[in-house]
Parts: C-alpha cells; sequence; structure tokens
C-alpha cells in the first residue's frame, strides 16, 4: 500500500485552471447539504486538499459530523468515523494483529483500525485518552500506522478531521500540544444565522432530506493536492508569511503588545508553513497562480490559533488566541511601499 | 527564497521586517525575458512615473512644512535671541529646502519592484504583478520565451509553466488597471504642519522684533569701534608729529595708543573691554597731566609779553605772549645793558621785580632768574644781568615747551575720552550722532584784570579777553576763570565734533555738553573783569561777582540726582549704570 505507487503519475496531470473548477464543485455539492458555513466548507477543503487534517471545534448539534459525512459523498473515497470515548484504545484506532487460522497454520494478519479510510472523522477527540490521541500522530503526520513494527503506510488521500466540543469539559482531556500542532487547521464552527436556520429546519424536517452527489474522485484529490503544492510563492509573501508568525513569539521585537503581555509560547514552524500552503490552496480557488498577501492573512487565524499557547495571565484575563492574531495582523503590515 | 534586490530596500521602522523588493528581471536575468514579462515591464513605466509624480508631491509638502517650520523656530529664537544673520539664515533655508527636495525627488525615484509592489497595493491585484517579477528571477528558466501546456504536475518542470501561467495573469491584470492609478495625493500632516507654521509665522514675522535694536546697536559698536580706531590712529599721528625726542610722553603715548586701535580693530565687538581700554588709557594719560599747566601757561604769556614790553619798552609788543619773542627780546636788552644809565637800570630792575609775582606763576626757574636779573640791575652788576636774562630767556622757551607738551597730552586726554564716550553712545543706540559744535567758545571779552575764580559753566563766557586761552568747553571740573585784562586772544575751541544732542535714552542721563562739557577737558574759563581792577597792564586784583560764576555745588547735585532717578527708573544696561555713577564720582565736587 505505497502511496507512491496508488496514483499513476500519468492520471495526475491537471490543468491549473481546472483546480478551482473542481473544487467550486465540491463546494456546491457539500452546500447542498450544509447550508451556509462557506467559510467552514472552505477551510475544511483547504485541509483536504492541503493533503494535511483540520480540527473542527463548536457545539454539538452544528453539522460538524454532517459536513465530514458530506464530504465524503461528494469525494469518491472510503469513510470511517471514529468516536472517541474515554475507553478507546490506541489499537481500537490502528487495528491489531489477530490470531487467524489459515490453512491448517496459526497466524497474525494484520486487522487494520478505522483510521485506514482515506477520510476520518475523529468525532470527540477530546474524549479519548491522550494515549489514545497520540495513536494518531504516526498517522497524520507520516500518514503510515506502526504495528507490532510493521508500517502500514495510509492510502491517499488520508485526511483526519476531528470534532471536539468546547462544553462539556468535565471528563475531556485537551489535545497536546504536539498533537493540535499535527492541525493543519482549527476551524471553528459558528452557529448559523436565522436565514440559514430557516434553510435548514426546510431541509431536515421534510420529507426528502437533501444528498450530495460525487463530483471527485480519490485521484483528483491526490492530483489536486499535488498541483497546490506546486504553486510557486513570492519571496515577499513567504517573508510576510514567516513576519507573521514571529509575530506570534513573546520574545520577538516585532510581536504586538498583547502577544508579550498574554502568550506563553508561539506558533511553531508548522504555523508558517500551514500559513503558506493554505494561501495556495486560497489563491488556487481563487483562480490565481500566486500567493498573495491577503490569502496569507485570509488563513492566518485557522493556521494559528490553535497553536498560540496563552500563560496565565491571558487565561484568567479572557484573552483568546483569536485577539492575539487578530493584533498581529493589525501591527504586522503588509508590505507596500509609500 | 529570499531574492536580494538589486535596488534599495524601503526603509522602515526599526522593529519591522525589511521589505523584499522585487528586482527587475530586465537586470537580473540574463538573456531575452518573456514576452510577457516585458509587457509587464513595458505596463509598470507609465504607473512607474506617476507613481514618483506622487513621491514628489509629497515630499515637495514635507519639505514645506519643514521650510516654515524652520522659519518658524528661526524667527522665534531670534525673538529672544539676537542672532544677527538671522534674515541670511532665513534665505538659505528655502534654498536648503529646495535642494533637499530635489535630492529627496531625485532618490525617490521607484523602481520597478516597487511601482509593482504598489500597483498590487492600490490595483488590489493580489501581489500578481509583484510575484510575476520574483518569480521570473526565482525561476530563470522560465524567465526566457515559452509556451504554456495545458496540465501542470508537480515537478519542476510544471512548477515553470505554473510560473508562465502566473505571469500571463499578473499581465491580464496589469492591463486593466486604470492609468490614473497613481495620483498625486494631498499630504494631509504636512500639509497642516505646513498651515500651522505658516499661521504661527504670520505674526512672529509681522510683529516688530525687539532684538532688531540689539542688533543694530552691535553693528554700531563694531563699527564706532572701527571708526574709533582710526581717530585713535589719528591722535597717534598728531602726537608723534609733535613729539621731539624718543623720550617724549607724546610719543609714548602715541605708541600706546597705536596698541589699542590695533585692540579695537580685532575685538570690534566688544563694547565693555574696548572702553575699559580707552578709559585706563586716558586715565594714564591724565595723570601726567599738571593740573595747573593752564595757570602756569597764562602766567607765561602775561610773562612773556610783560618781558617784551618792559624789554623794547614799546606798549604793544609781543601781544601774544611768546616766550621765544620774549627770548629775544631779553637778549637785545641785555646787549643795551651797557649802554644804559643807572637811572635807567634801577627802572628796569624794578619793572622786572613787579614781574616775579606772575614769573613765580609762571615757572620757578623763570623767577629765580628774573630776580637774579633785577638784583644785578639794582646793583650795576650789568654782566650779571646779561647772565640772569640769557637764564630767564632759556627758562622761559622751557617752560613753553612743558605747556605745550601738557597741552598736547590734555588734547589726547581729551579725544580719548570723546572716543570713549562715541563708543558708549554706539552701544546705547544713540541716534543723532555727528559733527557736533565745539563748546566753550573760548573768546573771552572780558575786560576786567586780575584773576577771576570761577566755577566754570561751559561756554566761558567771561568777559575777559581772551585769556580764557583754551575753550576747552566748559567743564565740569572746577575750572579756574582767569580773565588777564588787555588780551585779545582767540582760541579755536578744543571741543569741536562733540555731539550736540544726545540720544533718546541718555539725554535724561547725561547733561548736554553745552552746559557741562566734557569731563576733565582742561578748560579755563576767562572771568569776567567784574569789580576787578580794570587798569590795564600792572594791576592784578581778584574778580569779584564774576558773571562766569556758577555754583557748581548746585548744578552738580541737581544734575546728579536727576541722573540717579533715571538710572533707576529706566532701562539702562549695568555697565553703562556704572559708566554714569563713574561719571558723577569724577566730578564730585566733595571727592576733591
Amino acid at each position: 500500500m505505497d502511496s507512491s505507487t496508488a496514483v499513476d503519475p500519468a492520471a495526475q496531470k491537471l490543468a491549473p485552471e481546472a483546480f478551482a473548477e473542481r473544487a467550486q464543485a465540491i463546494e456546491r455539492e457539500v452546500g447542498r447539504v450544509i447550508v451556509g458555513q462557506r467559510d467552514l466548507v472552505r477551510q475544511t477543503l483547504t485541509g483536504l486538499l492541503a493533503n494535511s487534517h483540520v480540527l473542527l471545534e463548536g457545539v454539538p448539534g452544528l453539522g460538524k459530523t454532517m459536513l465530514v459525512r458530506t464530504i465524503a459523498d461528494v469525494i469518491d473515497t472510503s469513510f470511517n468515523r471514529i468516536q472517541f470515548t474515554p475507553d478507546l484504545m490506541p489499537a481500537d484506532i490502528t487495528g491489531t494483529n489477530i490470531l487467524i487460522e489459515e490453512e491448517g497454520h496459526r497466524i497474525f494478519r494484520f486487522q487494520p483500525g478505522p483510521i485506514f479510510a482515506n477520510l476520518v472523522l475523529a468525532d470527540e477527540i477530546n474524549r479519548a485518552t491522550p494515549k489514545t490521541q497520540s495513536s494518531l500522530l504516526e498517522a497524520m503526520q507520516e500518514h503510515q500506522v506502526t504495528v507490532a513494527r510493521q508500517r502500514y503506510p495510509l492510502e491517499p488521500p488520508f485526511f483526519v478531521l476531528a470534532t471536539q466540543n468546547p462544553l462539556e469539559m468535565e471528563g475531556t482531556y485537551p489535545l497536546p500540544e504536539a498533537q493540535l500542532d499535527r492541525f493543519l487547521l482549527k476551524v471553528m464552527v459558528p452557529f448559523p444565522s436565522e436565514e440559514d436556520l430557516i434553510t435548514i429546519m426546510d431541509r431536515t424536517t421534510g420529507a426528502e432530506s437533501a444528498t450530495a452527489s460525487k463530483v471527485a474522485s480519490a485521484d483528483e484529490i491526490v492530483a489536486m493536492q499535488r498541483l497546490a503544492r506546486a504553486v510557486p510563492i513570492a519571496p515577499h509573501v513567504t517573508a510576510y508569511a514567516v513576519s507573521v508568525l514571529s509575530a506570534t513569539h513573546p520574545d520577538q521585537p516585532r510581536a504586538p503588545e498583547l502577544v508579550r503581555e498574554y502568550v506563553r509560547y508561539g506558533g511553531s514552524p508548522r504555523g508558517a508553513q500551514a500559513l503558506v500552503t493554505a494561501g495556495k490552496i486560497y489563491a488556487l480557488l481563487d483562480g490565481r497562480f500566486n500567493v498573495s498577501i491577503d490569502d496569507i492573512r485570509a488563513v492566518a487565524m485557522p493556521s494559528l490559533r490553535h497553536r498560540i499557547i496563552l500563560n496565565f495571565e491571558g487565561e484568567a484575563e479572557g484573552i483568546t488566541s483569536e485577539a492575539v492574531i487578530r493584533s498581529i495582523l493589525d501591527t504586522v503590515a503588509a508590505p507596500s511601499v509609500e | 527564497m529570499r531574492i536580494r534586490s538589486p535596488f534599495r530596500v524601503p526603509v522602515r521602522r526599526r522593529d519591522e521586517p525589511a521589505i523584499v523588493v522585487p528586482p527587475d528581471p530586465h537586470f537580473a536575468v540574463a538573456g531575452p525575458l518573456d514576452p510577457a514579462l516585458v509587457a509587464i515591464r513595458a505596463g509598470l513605466v507609465p504607473h512607474r512615473r506617476r507613481l514618483w509624480l506622487r513621491r514628489i508631491v509629497r515630499r515637495a509638502w514635507i519639505a514645506v512644512g519643514a521650510v516654515l517650520v524652520a522659519e518658524l523656530v528661526l524667527w522665534t529664537v531670534a525673538r529672544v535671541v539676537a542672532i544677527e544673520y538671522a534674515p541670511v539664515i532665513a534665505v538659505a533655508i528655502p534654498v536648503i529646502g529646495l535642494v533637499a527636495l530635489i535630492a529627496a525627488a531625485i532618490q525617490a525615484r521607484p523602481s520597478i519592484g516597487e511601482t509593482a509592489l504598489a500597483v498590487d497595493a492600490e490595483g488590489r491585484l493580489g501581489d500578481r504583478v509583484s510575484s510575476a517579477l520574483e518569480l521570473a528571477v526565482a525561476y530563470p528558466a522560465a524567465a526566457g520565451p515559452g509556451e504554456i501546456v495545458e496540465a501542470v504536475a508537480a515537478d519542476e518542470d510544471d512548477v515553470e509553466q505554473f510560473v508562465r501561467r502566473q505571469r500571463r495573469d499578473a499581465l491580464g491584470a496589469l492591463s486593466v488597471v486604470r492609468p490614473g492609478l497613481f495620483g498625486p495625493r494631498f499630504s494631509r500632516n504636512p500639509a497642516v504642519i505646513a498651515l500651522v507654521a505658516a499661521l504661527a509665522l504670520a505674526p512672529v514675522l509681522l510683529i516688530a522684533n525687539p532684538q532688531n535694536d540689539v542688533i543694530a546697536t552691535n553693528q554700531r559698536v563694531r563699527e564706532e569701534a572701527n571708526r574709533q580706531a582710526e581717530r585713535i590712529e589719528e591722535i597717534a599721528r598728531d602726537l608723534e608729529v609733535k613729539g621731539d625726542t624718543t623720550d617724549d610722553p607724546r610719543n609714548q603715548l602715541a605708541e600706546e595708543l597705536r596698541e589699542l586701535a590695533r585692540q579695537l580693530r580685532e575685538r570690534p565687538a566688544d563694547l565693555n573691554e574696548n572702553l575699559a581700554r580707552v578709559a585706563a588709557t586716558e586715565t594714564r594719560t591724565r595723570a601726567q597731566l599738571d593740573p595747573a599747566n593752564e595757570q602756569r601757561a597764562s602766567a607765561l604769556t602775561s610773562l612773556s609779553r610783560s618781558l617784551s614790553r618792559t624789554a623794547t619798552g614799546q606798549s604793544e609788543a609781543n601781544p601774544n605772549g611768546d616766550p621765544e619773542e620774549t627770548r629775544r627780546d631779553l637778549d637785545e636788552l641785555a646787549d643795551q645793558l651797557d649802554g644804559m644809565t643807572d637811572q635807567e637800570r634801577r627802572d628796569l630792575a624794578r619793572q622786572l621785580a613787579e614781574l616775579g609775582a606772575t614769573a613765580s606763576q609762571a615757572d620757578g626757574g623763570a623767577a629765580t632768574a628774573l630776580g637774579n636779573a633785577a638784583q644785578s640791575l639794582a646793583q650795576g652788576d650789568t654782566a650779571g644781568a646779561r647772565d640772569a636774562l640769557a637764564r630767564l630767556g632759556d627758562a622761559l622757551g622751557g617752560a613753553g615747551q612743558r605747556v605745550t607738551t601738557n597741552r598736547d597730552l590734555a588734547e589726547a586726554a581729551a579725544r580719548l575720552q570723546d572716543v570713549e564716550r562715541q563708543l558708549a553712545n554706539a552701544g546705547q543706540g544713540q541716534q543723532g550722532q555727528g559733527q557736533g559744535q565745539g563748546q566753550g567758545q573760548g573768546q573771552g571779552q572780558g575786560q576786567g584784570q586780575g584773576q577771576g575764580q570761577g566755577q566754570g559753566q561751559g561756554q566761558g563766557q567771561g568777559q575777559g579777553q581772551g585769556q580764557g586761552a583754551i575753550g576747552g568747553g566748559g567743564s565740569s571740573a572746577r575750572s579756574l576763570g582767569q580773565g588777564q585784562g588787555g588780551g585779545t586772544g582767540q582760541r579755536t575751541p578744543t571741543g569741536a565734533s562733540r555731539a550736540n544732542e544726545l540720544g533718546e535714552d541718555l539725554s535724561s542721563v547725561f547733561a548736554p555738553f553745552e552746559r557741562l562739557g566734557r569731563p576733565g577737558d582742561p578748560s579755563y574759563v576767562a572771568g569776567s573783569g567784574g569789580d576787578g581792577q580794570t587798569q590795564q597792564g600792572n594791576s592784578q586784583g581778584q574778580g569779584q561777582n564774576n558773571g562766569a560764576f556758577v555754583p557748581y555745588q548746585d548744578v552738580f547735585t541737581d544734575f546728579e540726582n536727576y541722573a540717579q532717578t533715571s538710572l533707576d527708573r529706566g532701562y539702562i544696561p549695568l555697565s553703562v549704570k556704572d559708566y554714569v555713577r563713574d561719571y558723577f564720582s569724577s566730578l564730585n565736587p566733595s571727592s576733591e
């Protein structure tokens, strides 16, 4: 199950102009089911096309699981859902070797867990113990699973979409920073507007339920992922992304006052990678072939909010990561000339 | 990949990262450029010109604001501190501002990369144009002419395809940017600063600057110092002409005056020091003067005249009382002694003896010789009389010489004092300086003989004939008026070139010169005859009820009180206050 051989390179050829078209088709189909939430859909799709993972956070009932299910429906890929509970064990996720009898012999055979799917929904991931949460680390970072010293690659595309509930913190295990860092984006699921709620009522309480049809295959998603990585980025845009990331560190001279006062740790280099990678997707989705400063600013919030760790004063004062990032974006001005 | 721009990096705040300015592929990439890239460069050129113009306009606003602020600061400071070259600086500031503006305008010429950044920002092109320039340099292989293929893979060649697509996209976006994207802007902050500075500058310029008077005074002080240095040189030249020998005090004073003139020229602006130097020189000069010189001169003149008339027997002989002429007359008289009768010798001896009192006032040696001559004649010793008459002639000549030297020194001292006054007047911003009429007419018309002692009050309008000699102005010092009857002498006033009026500020401090004259002037006021003896010739007497007599103590007290009051009430520099106090202290009769 080597990913490099799973897809024919010749089949990956895709015109850049077709990227936005395909992505918009996916968004359109998802929009048939998910009412509103355009930013949520776009950011989730960005995580998928960036060949990375997304953490969704929102109160129950906002359609997080529905979103992932719909994406799985739109893309012709395998989908597994893992409901994280405190008694969930790592082997329940990754799979394990089981003893089977075959041709008169008893042998161990690897039984893949639910992680072996193209789209994995880790529902309420913060309800599992850190040990179980950490079992996702290797899969998310290296797209492989190691069981009994045997590595099992995950078939591309591999996309983990985890959800967590900010309420009901009793009995939950907040994701460790290393785990959080693996997620390209952390997307907050907002409460829908009243207009969207009316539409949701109409769609969900009627006789017919909305369905989405498949508009993209796994190969096309992989091709889009590769195409996105090939988008060149101008040095001044990269420099801006780095400047934004540097400003999250309280010991940096260009860090705003809010960061110096309330931030304990800033984002890791993965944060800058997330800015650039997500920026490339945004550029292509916008029909451009270059990443702009505006792309970086647009993805700064979901890319950095889970990478900034507030100090005690920040927590006590009720400072949010979003407020910190807004102050950073206000401080780190886009490069311009007189 | 960070591209090092071949052009300058715009300066930002220290805590801000330097902007990566896209390089110009025309210079950064070798070989022919992709036509799309060339078109992008060409499309940026008109925007570049407009951006440059906008920058120039902004810098012009800044320059105007800076110039006006600088002018405001200059003229505000100039109202507190006397800046003599303020007008020159005021003219220089706009010139400097213009030069700086030209330099800033040249320096502000935007590069193609800066223009691309600006077009992206204001045209909302999503960094298309600047990325096109940067990517052309980052991927040189894609900078040249090439074709765009349909599909793109993730290998390096397809990245180049991406670059070419991006370039076409940038060119398309640039082509729809409106041409007048970079219109000149109204720079609010510099304009507001310029406006406020201009409003503040108007009253500063329109209201009279009190420092102008100070500057004018300083200029006058320097000019006056140079002018007075010339006068001092002139005094020195006059003294050198009159001086006989190297040890003559006039020559020594001339040398000192030349040094004084040099010091004045070296530091013309240092009024107080210059005044002190001149005053010190004047004081030293006055210390050498014989206070009774004029009395001695008067007696000498009288003696010479009387001796000549006695020797020649002519009543009109030697009317000017010239000692040299008297010596010649005495020599002739000595030659005639042998031919005289005893009676004639005795008469001559008696006449000579009658002149003894006058001779003792004129010169001790002359009095002794005169006494010896009279005694020898009375005893019939013609040889001794001849010898005594010869010594008398010599003594008269020497006394005359001393009188002349004393007068020269006194005149020099008076001129020095005048120099000092001119310097002080220049320091006070006095107007109306000029050639004043001399004071002390010195034309005594008095008929009275005898010595009228009076306190001179300047004009010397005593009635005594001319023996008032040096009509040196009514001195503030106690002066002796000695009117000798029969004199006709008219003397040229020594107080010429004296200001006839004072400036407003000092007119209340200094008494008019016509009345007080120059302090310390060797003044001699001829007393009027009054009730004194009126007989010509032999009579001598004390004048009474001299018409020229004014109670000096009364006048001095009045003037001193008035000056003191003015000093206390008016704004007068401290140095000048001291000067005035010293002036009155030197005049105070009670201190003598």
